[in-house]
Order: C-alpha cells, then structure tokens, then sequence
C-alpha cells in the first residue's frame, strides 16, 4: 500500500505508534487486547497507519550491528557506574534476516523509495568575535547575533527549528502556522507571536521576551513538564546544574542591549558574565578560582571599554587582575589590600 | 497452509470455530504477534503454531471469549519464540552463517545508509529521554522494566516515550515518501 492513499494523519500516527508501545509490554491484560484488535479492524486507515508504524519498528530493530552500536552510543550511552551488558548478536542475526525479508517484500514498494527530505533546508550562520551579524530567513523571522554566536536554522514542514550553539541571538519573529522553536542547549523555547532574545553560556540559558509571548520548557523533562509561559518584560534564567527556572522581571531593553554594543546583567554569575564578555574582549578573560565565578555580577559592560571594566572589578569583588600579553587572568585576592592595578 | 484448506481434515464443531476465528481475526493476529516479536517473518511462522495449537484442543476445552483466547495463545508462543532466540543467542556465532546478510542487495544498500541518516536526524529533533528510550527498546532490544530501572522512569512513561519516538519517526520518514 502507498502511503499517498491515506493523506498523513498526525493524529492518526500517534495513536497507532501509542498501540505498538502497548502491545509490546507482555503484560497487557486481555480486555486491552480486544479494544486494540477492535480498533484495528474499526478502519482500514487503521489497519494501514498500524502496518506502517510496525514496519518500522522492525526496520529498526533489524538493524545491522555497526549503526545499531552508532545509535545507542549517540542515543543510549551506557552510563559509567554500570558494568557493560553482553548483548545477543544471534538474536540480533535472526532479526536481521527477517528484516531482510520483509525489505525484499516490501521491496517494490514505499519503503525503498526514500529521499532525503526535501522539505528540510538546514543553514548554519556564525559571527564573528566581537561582532554582530544579522540574518534574514526566508519566512520573514530575523536574528541578531551577538559577538562569537552561532546558530544552526532547520525549517521543516511543520516547525521552524533553530539552534543557539553557543552566544546570543535577538529573534524577530514572523508569524506564521508553523512554530518557531529555538533549542538552546537544555532550553526549548517556543514562540507564540513575537520577540525576544536568548543567551547561552554552556548550559546556562537566559531567555527574555521583549514582545508577545514565549513558551519555555526543559529538554530533558518528559511531556512538557516545567514549561512556563513568559510575557514581555519577564525574564527567565534555566541553571542546568539545578534544574531551576528562575522568572524575573526585567526591562526588556537592557536584555537586548547588547545590540548597543552594552551587556547588562541582573545578579548574573560571574562566570556566566565572563563568558559573555569573552565573546567581545580583545584579550579573554580568565578565572584562575572557579569559586569565584559564583559570585553575582549586576551592572553594564560598555564592550568597547572591555579592559577598563576588568581594571574596575577590584573595587567591587575580591579579586585582583593579572595581565597577560594574550589574557587577563582574575585571581583570588588574599591580602587586605585592594587596588585596581591597571598596567 | 490456509486455514479454512487445513479445515476440511479435522472436521467437527471446534475446527469450524477455529477456522472462523482465524478467518475473522487473521491480520490482527499476525498484526499481534509481529508487534511482540518485531518481525513480520517470525510473526507468520507463529501464526501457524497458534492455529495448529487451537485445532488440537479437545472438543471439551471451554471457550468463553474466543477473541482473548486466541490472543492469549498467540502471546504464549511468542514468549516461547522469543525464548528460543535467546537460546539461539547464546550459541557461538557461526561465521558462515553471518555472510548472509552482509551481502547487501546494491539498491537495498545504496539507501540504507540515507535511511538510518534520517532517521538519526528524526531522533535528534526529539528529547534526550523520549529517543533514549525508543533506542534502547526498538533498537537495543531492551524491555520496558529494565529500561524503566536504568533512566530511573516508571515502565509507563517509557512506554510513552517509546510512542512518541516512533510516531515522529513515521512522521519524518512520510516525507521522505511523499512525492511532491
């Protein structure tokens, strides 16, 4: 059968795959059984949608060995703290050869056919350190990247997905029926109509909405949970370490200041400060104590006048400056004495 | 062999029923057993043992759903199957044996790698638990309890995630087919 005689039925799909998860637990009682057998035979489209997600599901367990290995390392991890499994290459070799089977029957058909989708166009876009950049995508969204900032845009079918590598980026975006989703390392924000900027240092992601409405979410919570929705004028700021959302308001100027060329922070850490200067600073800076990127910086970084704000930080944190020709390094300061020492 | 074929030898009141059920209920039951054992191959071959199996209980075996019996049959052997793989498993590999599906088919080669690239990239759209879960069921053969133990999930939440996995990979592959 070709699956062009039944128009793709999202809804249809999932409740055929939710079917094959259930019927795989050995354990489903009877009565189950029947309202699924009932189900199947309710429609052919059914029928048809079950027959599609089983062929896949056999497809892939008929993996052969090297890409099975690939998947679960890039997937499944064996994680440290448990001793490797010995795994049944007869088994695997049994499924094998069914799968063969079943592709030489079905071999004439869809399934064979395959293209790379054509739907998807994937681009990558970077700036420069210190720099700015600004991109224009084909559906009338825009981003603003700030210095040493990367994203990765995958515009499919049904969603527009784009990636925040690494840095910050000010999305514009155009409305349109297909979400746009941003994923910025354990973040997956999802536009509702809007405006708003993002900023990733690692794993620490600080969203805020200058316009409309966003829906943010963990990726790593199952079905959605911890979602919160944000308005303009508030701020969220995801630690990966806790797995805490912290909301704030803000003034949604100074989260897109950077456009300005000025880096505001509200009771940002002082690591997570660091690495945004360092995507602008002539000279990178360094923490020599991780201890100290604990402490919480709020005020303006002028990204000009990078080395003079770095002279300044004395005054207000315990540290001193050590200057490098190729990076300037904060210390701990262990005498009484505080002086900015600027050479 | 064709059930209502098979019908004819046997004869009585309980080969009729038989046949009845296996001419009403066939492709569920295939549908069934494939699902349990993830190959449409294996999932014929046990249809057949389900169908001999029903054809010689005795005339005096109640009934009463006929329906769950057949599927509670069919489980039974395709636990018994999935058994015998394992025991399979732990022969040593014969070498010989092996050649026969690295010998690939040109056509069938040529997009199997493409294949599995899509399908890496449907499961990288998707969150780290939800393909974590799909891998180590559909393609690492692991069941639900012992996944359910190592992400430290309940058995119905990987369930879940192994759901969603595969309806998003059926979604990604139905583009790839559908000629536009």
């Amino acid at each position: 059968m070709k699956p062009t005689h039944f128009p793709f039925d999202r809804q249809l799909e999932h409740t055929a795959a939710d079917w094959w998860a259930r019927l795989r637990d050995p354990s489903l009682p009877d009565d189950e059984l029947v309202a699924w057998s009932e189900w199947l035979d309710a429609d052919a489209a059914n029928a048809a949608a079950y027959e599609r997600v089983s062929a896949l599901a056999e497809l892939m367990g008929g993996m052969d060995e090297v890409n099975r290995r690939a998947f679960v390392a890039r997937f499944a991890p064996v994680p440290a703290r448990t001793a490797p499994v010995a795994r049944r290459p007869r088994a695997r070799l049994a499924m094998a050869l069914a799968a063969g089977v079943t592709l030489a029957l079905l071999g004439a058909g869809a399934f064979l056919a395959l293209r790379p989708a054509a739907t998807d166009t994937e681009a990558r876009f970077a700036s420069a350190h210190a720099g700015h950049r600004d991109i224009a995508l084909p559906d009338g969204s825009s981003i603003e990247l700030g210095g040493a900032s990367s994203v990765t845009t995958r515009f499919g079918r049904d969603e527009r997905l784009v990636d925040l590598d690494a840095g910050e980026a000010f999305f514009r975006v155009a409305h349109a029926e297909r979400p746009f989703i941003v994923h910025a390392g354990p973040l997956r924000i999802r536009d509702l109509g809007t405006a708003f900027n993002v900023r990733r240092s690692g794993e620490r992601v600080t969203v805020t909405v200058t316009e409309g409405r966003v829906r943010v979410s963990p990726l790593a919570a199952p079905n959605d949970a911890g979602t919160v929705e944000l308005g303009a004028g508030r701020e969220v700021s995801f630690d990966a370490e806790t797995q805490a959302m912290r909301i704030l308001d803000v003034d949604p100027a100074s989260a897109t200041a950077w456009r300005s060329h000025r880096l505001e922070f509200v009771n940002e850490p002082l690591a997570s400060v660091v690495e945004n200067v360092n995507r602008y600073a002539a000279r990178p800076i360094r923490l020599q104590d991780p201890s100290l990127g604990k402490m919480t910086f709020t005020g303006t970084v002028e990204v000009d006048t990078i080395d003079s704000w770095v002279a300044a930080l004395p005054r207000v944190f315990p540290v001193r400056v050590v200057t490098y020709p190729d990076r300037l390094e904060l210390a701990r300061q262990t005498t009484m004495a505080r002086s900015a020492q600027p050479r | 062999m064709d059930p209502s074929e098979a019908a004819a030898s046997p004869g009585g009141k309980r080969a009729r029923q038989v046949v009845d059920l296996f001419r009403e209920h066939n492709a569920a039951l295939v549908a069934f057993l494939r699902t349990r054992l993830n190959s449409l191959a294996d999932a014929q071959e046990v249809a057949q043992e389900v169908y001999l199996k029903l054809l010689s209980l005795g005339e005096d075996t109640v009934i009463d759903s006929p329906r769950a019996f057949l599927f509670r049959a069919a489980s039974n052997l395709a636990v018994d199957r999935i058994r015998m793989r394992n025991v399979r498993a732990l022969a040593p590999v014969d070498p010989d044996a092996d050649d026969w599906h690295v010998t690939p088919v040109p056509e069938q080669h040529a997009s199997a790698h493409e294949q599995w690239r899509d399908l890496r990239r449907a499961l990288d759209e998707l969150p780290p638990k939800t393909s974590r879960a799909f891998v180590m069921h559909v393609i690492d053969g692991r069941d639900f309890a012992a996944i359910a133990r190592e992400m430290n999930l309940s058995e119905r939440m990987v369930r879940y995630h192994v759901g969603n996995a595969l309806a998003h990979c059926r979604e990604r592959r139905d583009r790839a087919e559908t000629p536009r």
